[in-house]
């Protein structure tokens, strides 16, 4: 029995797809970068990709799965950009550097946790659901 | 319903491998920052475990004391004795020493109640109130030895009405009193424009106060504050709280209120005392008749104002001398005129990671401090290279003008007593043992000490290489002389340090490059300070006194100079392995259509102007850019991981006593040996953390190594106690300081700064110093000091010379001499910093420095030389800056060509902290010889990456040559290592464990908790994927 579209999901799918491809454009403001975090950014959004083309396409429980590695993939960019700040963070917490050199940081990570939270949402949901 | 489930399962799934991956990276950050975690908790990663087989105690460097309260004590009464011996005493009609018996003294001045005792961050004086250790201001000092202080104006300075002019930085959070200075580690792009002076105006000073203080004495208490990663500024600076001045250095407008109101209610003695490393625009009070005496505290720590207080008494005479030229104008000297910010015009390099877009030029060449004002002074006086003109004219009226443009030349210095000095005779020998022999006399009634200033001229061919008129070549210190009585001092000295650096010069064996001694008449004379030293020699050279101006008390004495005659020019005797490696630094030779010029005695009225704009060409942006070297494909690869059986303990000698007799030579071929053990992946984490925790290599038995900031002892913010570097299993040392003792937490930071010690010009009392910094280690088990620091004072305005002995090379070099020896024999490794010309603070981070090689040489390397070349130091620290274009802990010419190769330094090198920017990378350090790389962590926030990743070890695995850089590395810091009392508790049968502190097995029990759910939410999920066999209804009955 083949499921049908979520049309929620998908809508949620697509949201975190393009806000991880935005978060990407976003960490290039950040002060230190990580080349992975860019991959896992592109993966995610290339798995959200994935999912509304076969959710489309084939239905099935398979689409979901995709749903599922575009969060986790969400997750990973976001916990791997924080290695580098950390010593930045520091520098600001004690006075000696600006805040304004984390600004860009932080608002790639809100845009980052926003679209992890997006594709949880959407994790529950789910792209396809049973006809 | 079904789907809902369904739904649930993935969402469940999803959560939990998010905080798994979470809680992977958490980890994964958490043991990079394993050292400072560490420390924070009291924790440790290594543990040493032994099997009992060995009979050493393993303790071969031993405190001379039974407990840490002694090392307190000791450094304490040894802070007291350099202030002493460092207050320098600049004017005095008579007025001091007071009478604490019978003078009442009113303190003027809020900062008396918070003065500068240090600088911030790596000179941070800092002392643990809280387990009860105290700072001590000069008010407390002179109550504490019995002067009568005037309460009212203090209780005035208490009270809430003085809280909105007290100074206090904001540093790591807190406000800290004393300090005006912000540090910052980001580039300063735009100069700094607050500070504050910290008095109050006139008007806050009550009738009834001033009342009360009008049969007292006045001191009158001035400070500036100091810090790292901050610099002055010369004209952007305005107070916030509505003070006035004209530029930092300046007396203040509340400031000379506050003179004026002591002038006006006081019994008519004013005396005031100086709380300021950098040098303060001070010529009015010099010249005012109502201001009896001015007393140079410095910065002196946290107990060295008891040292201040004894010389105003009297009990101790003062014999300090000052250690830079204090200038009419802070901003006379033709450094200033190449400080501060300078951006080149290029576009595309990355301010980020390459830190490549500022420069300065140092257009003074070798006239620093008082080698510009003398040697102009003697060029005006015999009316040579438009010496007289206007040109670099800030206080005198028309032309040039010595008395106008100096209040206090270097190294000058008053007594209580008057001292005769005669220079009974001096033998110059190149190449062999040179000394001057010095009879001093105490001609007054007081009993004090003399300091013999030993300075040389060497001949000036006008037009030919640079030399200043006059250079410090070496000092002595009588013992306290009682009236009448003789002492004869001998100083030796090295004609070396006589020599100039011709780059033009060519050797016999045909390199370029050579220290020469030019034929002519040598001048050699004694001074109090480098003025009087110089009238000496003008009064031998030109047979008459007539044009010579003194400014102070100078007396001249033509029996006071000698001259030596040399012959033949010799450019051989002390250029052995020498020749040029620092062309690529002078900008001159670099753009050379640019068309700056440096100031030169050939004509005085050059090299003034500041050199704004610079575009680099191609060969420079590559290397602004950072494409240095790169990791190639190249030869057979080392030998790493062999089974060899050695361990470090192997190659350290012990005498019958077990203690420390030295090391098996570095040009043993067994360090060879041993070093092929390590394995690359090891010999890659070192050099990636060589430099605050030293990574254990635990194929060869390397327990932990640790290196703290300095210099004015362990920095508080990294070693916050004697106990924090113990750990349980080394309680069987002897200098083991346990968690319950009531020293376990006392800070160590606490000895005056730099410019006080040089003040002393009192070797051995810097020798023992060292010892007690080595002391210090024994008893907080920390192995290596970044200090001391051994930059010159360049320009005033540059708010870390604190942390630098002096503008004078040879200052430095022999007191850097003397505070390493002093910590090399108790196993201290000391690193000197910054190698090299780090001379401002304001976007030190990657800035090119340019410069003549020959001002390199003889100014800012020769304070390094003494302690590298004598292999007295065991590490050296280098600079954030770029020499030339090229990061300065990547220049091969410096680190290679001159260190190694020339100096024949065998200890180790590390970066200063790796910020982050690419400019500082692993690959390129290495390459060029510079070492190991301080802060573990450096290189999450690079392009470059970690050295240990995968991709990284790829491409190491091939570099043959790469290799063969990190094996003299090894060699060099092992080497070291073995001369140090890191060996301490180290013998034949210990090993270093690796174990994991409570909150690394936290972390890991949660990693394994996540990833277990993570497991069972994805089998929950995937199960839902088979549909449940219906129960036929058969079966179900």
């Amino acid at each position: 029995m083949k499921n049908k579209v979520s049309y929620i999901g998908f809508f949620l799918v697509a949201a975190a797809t393009v806000l991880a491809i935005v978060s990407a454009i976003l960490y290039n403001s950040a002060l230190y970068k990580q080349g992975i975090v860019f991959t896992l950014l592109i993966c995610a959004a290339a798995a959200g990709l994935i999912a509304c083309a076969l959710a489309a396409a084939i239905g099935k429980e398979i689409p979901n799965l995709f749903v599922i590695a575009q969060a986790v993939l969400l997750m990973a960019a976001f916990a791997a950009s924080i290695a580098p700040m950390v010593n930045e963070i520091g520098l600001v917490y004690a006075g000696l550097n600006q805040f304004s050199g984390l600004v860009g940081y932080i608002v790639f990570a809100v845009f980052a946790c926003v679209t992890w939270l997006i594709a949880t949402v959407a994790s529950f949901t789910g792209i396809t659901k049973k006809a | 319903m079904k789907g809902r489930k369904t739904g649930l399962k993935r969402g469940l799934a999803v959560i939990l491998a998010s905080i798994f991956v979470l809680s992977l990276f958490a980890t994964a950050i958490a043991q990079t920052w394993s050292g400072k975690i560490n420390t924070f908790l009291g924790t440790s990663s290594y543990k040493m475990v032994k099997t009992g087989e060995s009979t050493s105690d393993g303790i071969y460097f031993k405190s001379e004391f039974k407990t840490v309260k002694e090392v307190i004590d000791a450094k304490e009464a040894l802070a007291r004795e350099i202030s002493q011996e460092g207050t320098v005493l600049f004017k005095n009609d008579g007025a001091l020493p007071l009478n604490k018996g019978s003078e009442k003294v009113t303190i003027w001045g809020l900062n008396a109640l918070a003065p500068t005792y240090g600088g911030l961050i790596g000179s941070t004086t800092s002392v643990n109130y809280e387990a009860g250790q105290t700072t001590v201001t000069l008010i407390d000092a002179m109550k504490e030895i019995g002067f009568n202080l005037n309460e009212d104006l203090l209780s005035l300075y208490s009270s809430s009405a003085a809280d909105v002019y007290r100074r206090k930085a904001a540093f790591f959070g807190q406000e800290v009193p004393g300090h005006s200075l912000i540090p910052v580690f980001w580039p300063m792009f735009e100069t700094a424009d607050s500070y504050m002076i910290g008095e109050p105006p006139a008007d806050f000073y009550t009738q009834d106060v001033l009342n009360a203080a009008k049969d007292t004495t006045a001191v009158v208490f001035l400070s500036r504050d100091s810090s790292e990663a901050s610099d002055y500024a010369v004209s952007t600076m305005k107070d916030p709280n509505g003070d006035n001045f004209e530029r930092p250095m300046a007396l203040s407008d509340n400031e000379k209120a506050l003179i004026e109101l002591a002038k006006q209610n006081s019994n008519g003695k004013v005396i005031v005392v100086l709380n300021t490393d950098v040098t303060m625009e001070i010529a009015d009070l010099k010249n005012d008749p109502a201001i009896n005496a001015i007393v140079w505290a410095g910065l002196p720590g946290a107990y060295g104002f008891r040292g201040v207080a004894d010389v105003l008494a009297g009990d101790v005479n003062p014999s300090g001398h000052i250690s830079d030229t204090y200038a009419v104008n802070s901003i006379s000297a033709p450094a200033m005129q190449n400080f501060g910010l300078f951006f080149y015009t290029n576009e595309g390099i990355d301010p980020g990671n390459d830190k490549g877009n500022w420069y300065i030029v140092e257009t003074e060449g070798i006239y620093v401090g008082y080698k510009y004002y003398e040697t102009r002074y003697e060029d005006a006086v015999l009316n040579q290279g438009n010496a007289a003109s206007a040109a670099g004219v800030f206080a005198s009226a028309g032309n040039w003008d010595y008395a106008s443009e100096v209040a206090y030349p270097f190294g000058y210095g008053k007594s209580y007593t008057t001292f005769e000095q005669k220079l009974e005779s001096v033998e110059f020998n190149i190449g062999g043992e040179s000394k001057a022999v010095v009879t001093v006399t105490n001609k007054g009634d007081v009993a004090g000490k003399s300091v013999v200033q030993l300075y040389a001229q060497a001949p000036y061919i006008a037009g030919g290489v640079e030399k200043a008129a006059i250079q410090l070549v070496g000092f002595g210190k009588t013992k306290t002389l009682a009236p009448g009585a003789s002492e004869t001092v001998t100083v030796e000295f090295d004609a070396k340090y006589v020599a100039s650096y011709d780059e033009n010069a060519v050797k016999a064996n045909g390199t370029q490059g050579a220290w020469i001694l030019d034929a002519g008449d040598y001048y050699f004379a004694i001074g109090n300070g480098a003025h009087e030293a110089l009238n000496n020699v003008l009064a031998v050279k030109t047979g008459s006194t007539d044009n010579l101006v003194t400014i102070n008390d100078e007396v001249i004495s033509a029996d006071c100079a000698k001259k030596v005659t040399v012959a033949g020019k010799d450019i051989e005797t002390y250029s052995a392995n020498v020749e040029n490696q620092l062309q690529d630094c002078d900008l001159r030779k670099l753009l050379p259509a640019l068309g700056v010029e440096y100031i030169t005695r050939a004509d005085w009225t050059k090299g003034w102007a500041p050199v704004w704009g610079v575009t680099a060409d191609d060969a420079m942006l590559k290397n602004l850019k950072n494409q240095v070297y790169a990791l190639t494909e190249n030869g057979e690869g080392e030998t790493w991981g062999a089974n060899n059986g050695l361990r470090l303990i192997d190659m350290l000698l012990v005498d019958e006593n077990g203690n420390y007799a030295g090391s098996v030579d570095i040009d043993d071929p067994l360090w060879d040996t041993l070093i092929d053990q390590v394995t690359l992946d090891e010999a890659v984490a070192f050099m990636k953390g060589a430099g605050g925790n030293f990574e254990p290599i635990q194929s060869i038995g390397l327990h932990v190594v640790t290196a703290y900031d300095g210099p004015v002892g362990f920095v508080s913010d990294q070693v916050p106690g004697y106990t924090v570097n113990w750990t349980a299993s080394e309680a069987g040392e002897p200098t083991y300081v346990g968690p319950d003792s009531e020293y376990a937490m006392w800070h160590m930071p606490t000895m005056p700064t730099e410019p006080v010690v040089a003040a002393t010009f009192n070797k051995e009392l810097v020798e023992r110093e060292g010892e007690l910094f080595g002391e210090d280690s024994l008893w907080s088990n920390a192995c290596s000091i970044f200090g001391p620091g051994l930059n010159n004072h360049r320009a005033t305005y540059c708010s870390r010379n604190h942390e630098y002995y002096s503008e004078d090379a040879m200052l430095a070099n022999i007191m850097g001499v003397a505070v390493c020896k002093g910590g090399k024999s108790k196993g201290l490794m000391m690193e000197p910093k910054h190698f090299a010309m780090n001379h401002q603070e304001a976007n030190r981070s990657g800035t090119s420095t340019f410069a003549s090689e020959q001002s390199m040489r003889e100014i800012e390397l020769r304070s390094f030389q003494g302690v590298l070349e004598g292999n007295l130091a065991q590490g050296v620290m280098t600079a954030f800056n770029r020499i030339g274009t090229v990061y300065a802990g990547a220049h091969r010419g410096l680190l290679t060509g001159i260190l190694r190769d020339e100096w024949g330094y065998t200890g180790y090198v590390v970066t200063d902290m790796i910020n982050g920017a690419e400019y500082m990378n692993w690959r390129d350090v290495t390459f060029a010889g510079g070492g190991g790389c301080l802060t573990e962590n450096a290189y999450d926030n690079s392009v470059i990456g970690d050295p240990n990743s995968a991709d990284n070890m790829k491409l190491i695995a091939k570099d043959t040559a790469f290799q063969q850089e990190l094996k003299k590395m090894l060699k060099y810091d092992l080497y070291t290592f073995v001369n140090s009392n890191t060996m301490n508790g180290i013998t034949s049968d210990s090993r270093s464990v690796r174990v994991y502190p409570w909150w690394e097995i936290t972390l890991i029990a949660v990693n394994v908790v996540f990833g277990v759910l993570t497991a069972l939410a994805c089998v929950w999920y995937i199960a839902s994927f088979f549909p449940k066999k219906e129960k036929k209804p058969a079966e179900a009955k």
